[in-house]
């Protein structure tokens, strides 16, 4: 039961986290039609520029300068390399960002080199929230949670009740309709890519002080929250946030999951046989858990391409 | 100008198949190179082969049918793998399978895996197709490395070359004649095939699709086909690598692989049927060269990629046969001073951005830095001593960036005001 409760707590953790980084991917492509393949990156730079800020301030400072910083990168990409893609089609854009994709993270490497650098946590906050049957819980976890939600109740309201929330929510759903009115789309643009970098290098800054900090985190997770907002519902904030939640705790309890799939004909006597075939069969599922989200991305293409919750197709 | 029409009608010159000689003259060339070139550049050249018929085969999706792929890493690995299980077999030698015969299981490993993920992912379009052929390759990539039997684990597998009729296959010219072989064989078929009413729908496909379905056609049939061509095409490859370095393993199917065809195709051009040779074979064999001189290829690579994209979304073929089409030669003359500036500015570009780029990678990688007495780091590069805190180390790159923007742009703008004049003047003469 307390291996539930640490799982749950963990999945639900890691899962606010995807939340952070893929809320912003999910705006982005419901507004512009571009799945941003360097949203990752800006995790990634979002960790690094904690780590460096944190070396020579302190984390808090770090905490605060860094999503600023990242956000001012989107904005930059947004307005003079996005918009000039923009000319040449849909596709191009996409291959934008995925050039982007290489270039952060070669940058990274050059700047900071191939391994895993020490981005550490702040000793504040380095202790045990509290204890179950032995298994002492960090504090930091929870830390990530409390980041993820209070960024999720300021965008909910931030955009349920505010002005340029609602033209946001408009231009989400009809670009050209909400340009027709009057209102300065590619500033909205502008403005939701630069959050939506902003928040992603937020989770980075948090996020990097507890998980390593490598320059193969932007692919690794970036692949995750594809299938995130796929998942969710390319364009919807809510489908994301659950679909984070559901990968989250998936790939929380996974590594717990210690059967096969020859296992399933125990019911029928035929796991011996079953082994017997071997391949696929025999293998732990806790190491094809990492295939899992996929199949799940694959799913949701093929029955229900708008996803969980998203309204457009 | 009627008249010059008319007696050009009259008195027919004979004419010359420029593009045929071309072609003649590129094999002939192909086939005579190994005896001028080294070990290693021969091996080099085999490879070039090989990424240029992998990006041909994945443009063949994109150009046609303008679906973009970024899973084809997954037909090329499988290509890879059937054609290493095959050679093995071979060694055994209990049945007749001639090595230059084997690439042919490449072909069909990725015949049938295209037929299963050409059926679904062409139940989508755009975006969605992308990330279905994206997630059927990531399946493949995380589930290889735990199915021993097929994919040899985390250490892969590897096979030998078999002799065949006299040929030992053990030298690289062997193995690069076999190659160059299949290659030219390949890109021969994906030309016919762009011919075959096939060929033409698919062009038709990418146009309009919906108009196809209301001509009657079976669109999402046809889609399904090409992506079982150009798939087919992508496990030949594969094949050949397979038989090219005897072994493989379950990295073949990382994303970036996917992502370096795509990457390739887009530099050299990927609306045009050589853009994609042209992108992989110059690509392939400056990332070789450089890999003795530089650590940062593919950050260059990844620059050079996200310029292309930008600027010149052609690609590199597109904008010689475009600027070939609309240029006058006997402009030349005039044009001569804005090209020149252009190229001088290009040379000045990245000579600045590779000597800011490698000077970080030297200051950041501390073996290369060195501390004089005085407490200054310099930093040996080009043939000289720079310090890091010298204020022409920097000013230096920046002015060359700088002053190459202004000569590329003031170039670019002429050049283009020449090319549309031209145009116009063809329109209106």
């Amino acid at each position: 039961m307390d291996f539930v409760l640490v799982s749950l707590l963990n999945g639900i953790s890691y899962g606010l986290l995807l939340f952070m980084v893929s809320a912003g991917l999910t705006l982005i492509f419901g507004m512009m039609g571009v799945l941003n393949f360097a949203h990752g990156s800006f995790y990634m730079l979002g960790a690094y520029f904690g780590y460096s800020l944190s070396r020579y301030a302190n984390f808090w400072l770090a905490l605060a300068v860094a999503p600023l910083a990242i956000a001012l990168i989107g904005a930059f990409i947004e307005r003079f390399m996005l918009r000039r893609a923009h000319q040449h089609g849909h596709a191009h854009e996409l291959l934008l960002t995925f050039g982007l994709f290489f270039v952060f993270e070669e940058l990274v490497k050059l700047f900071y080199g191939f391994y895993p650098v020490e981005y550490r946590m702040p000793a504040t906050l380095t202790f045990t929230a509290f204890s179950v049957s032995g298994i002492n819980y960090p504090f930091f976890r929870l830390f990530i949670a409390v980041v993820a939600v209070a960024m999720f109740v300021a965008i909910f309201l931030l955009l349920r009740f505010t002005r340029a929330g609602l033209i946001v929510r408009a231009a989400v759903y009809r670009p050209q309709m909400v340009e027709a009115l009057g209102h300065n789309v590619p500033l909205v643009f502008l403005a939701v890519f630069a959050l939506g970098a902003g928040m992603a290098g937020l989770a980075g800054t948090v996020a990097g002080a507890f998980y390593p900090t490598s320059p193969t985190m932007a692919q690794e997770l970036g692949m995750i929250i594809f299938v995130v907002v796929v998942v969710g519902g390319l364009g919807s904030i809510e489908g994301a946030l659950v679909a984070s939640l559901l990968i989250g705790i998936f790939s929380s309890f996974a590594v717990g999951l210690d059967w096969t799939l020859a296992d399933l004909g125990t019911p029928l006597g035929l796991d011996r046989w079953l082994s017997g075939l071997g391949g696929l069969l025999t293998v732990r599922l806790s190491t094809m858990a990492s295939a899992v989200p996929f199949v799940l991305m694959l799913i949701v293409l093929l029955i229900r391409p708008a996803g969980l919750m998203g309204e457009k197709a | 100008m009627s008249t010059a029409m008319a007696s050009s009608t009259r008195i027919r010159a004979p004419t010359i198949h420029w593009s045929l000689v071309v072609l003649l003259l590129t094999v002939l060339a192909l086939v005579t190179l190994p005896t001028f070139l080294p070990h290693r550049a021969i091996a080099t050249a085999t490879q070039m082969q090989i990424a240029a018929l992998f990006a041909l085969a994945f443009n063949i999706l994109w150009r046609q049918t303008r679906l973009l792929s970024f899973g084809h890493a997954a037909f090329f690995g499988i290509g890879m793998f059937a054609t290493v299980h095959i050679m093995r077999t071979a060694a055994g030698g209990t049945v007749f399978l001639p090595l230059p015969l084997l690439p042919i299981f490449g072909l069909m490993a990725g015949l049938v895996l295209g037929v299963i993920v050409g059926f679904f992912a062409t139940a989508r379009t755009g975006t969605y197709f992308a990330m279905i052929t994206l997630a059927f390759a990531e399946i493949i990539h995380q589930l290889s490395p735990q199915w021993q039997g097929a994919f040899g684990g985390e250490s892969g597998l590897s096979a030998m070359r078999i002799a065949w009729a006299g040929l030992s296959f053990g030298s690289d010219k062997e193995v690069y004649y076999l190659v160059l072989a299949w290659s030219l064989a390949a890109i021969a078929g994906i030309h016919y095939f762009t011919l075959t009413p096939l060929g033409r729908l698919a062009f038709a496909l990418g146009d309009n699709e919906q108009r196809v379905r209301f001509l009657g056609y079976n669109a999402r049939l046809a889609k399904t086909l090409v992506f079982i061509v150009s798939a087919m095409f992508t496990g030949l490859a594969g094949g050949l690598l397979a038989i090219a370095n005897e072994n493989v393993d379950h990295t073949i199917f990382r994303a970036s692989l996917s992502g370096q065809v795509v990457v390739h195709t887009f530099i050299g051009g990927a609306g045009t049927f050589l853009g994609p040779i042209v992108g992989a074979a110059a690509m392939t064999m400056f990332g070789s060269l450089a890999a003795d001189l530089t650590r940062l290829w593919v950050l260059y690579q990844g620059l050079l990629f996200i310029v292309m994209v930008m600027y010149l979304p052609q690609g590199i073929v597109g904008l010689a046969t475009d600027r070939a089409a609309h240029w006058r030669w006997r402009e030349l003359g005039s044009l001569l001073p804005s090209l020149l500036a252009v190229l001088a500015g290009i040379i000045l570009l990245v000579a600045g951005i590779v000597f800011i780029a490698e000077f970080l990678a030297a200051l950041t990688t501390n073996p290369f830095a060195r501390r004089t007495d005085s407490g200054a780091v310099s930093v040996a590069l080009f043939g000289a001593t720079w310090d890091r805190a010298a204020l022409t180390t920097w000013l230096l790159p920046v002015c060359s960036v700088a002053g190459g923007l202004i000569l590329t742009r003031l170039g670019a703008r002429r050049l283009s005001h020449a090319a549309s004049a031209g145009v116009q003047q063809t329109a209106h003469g």
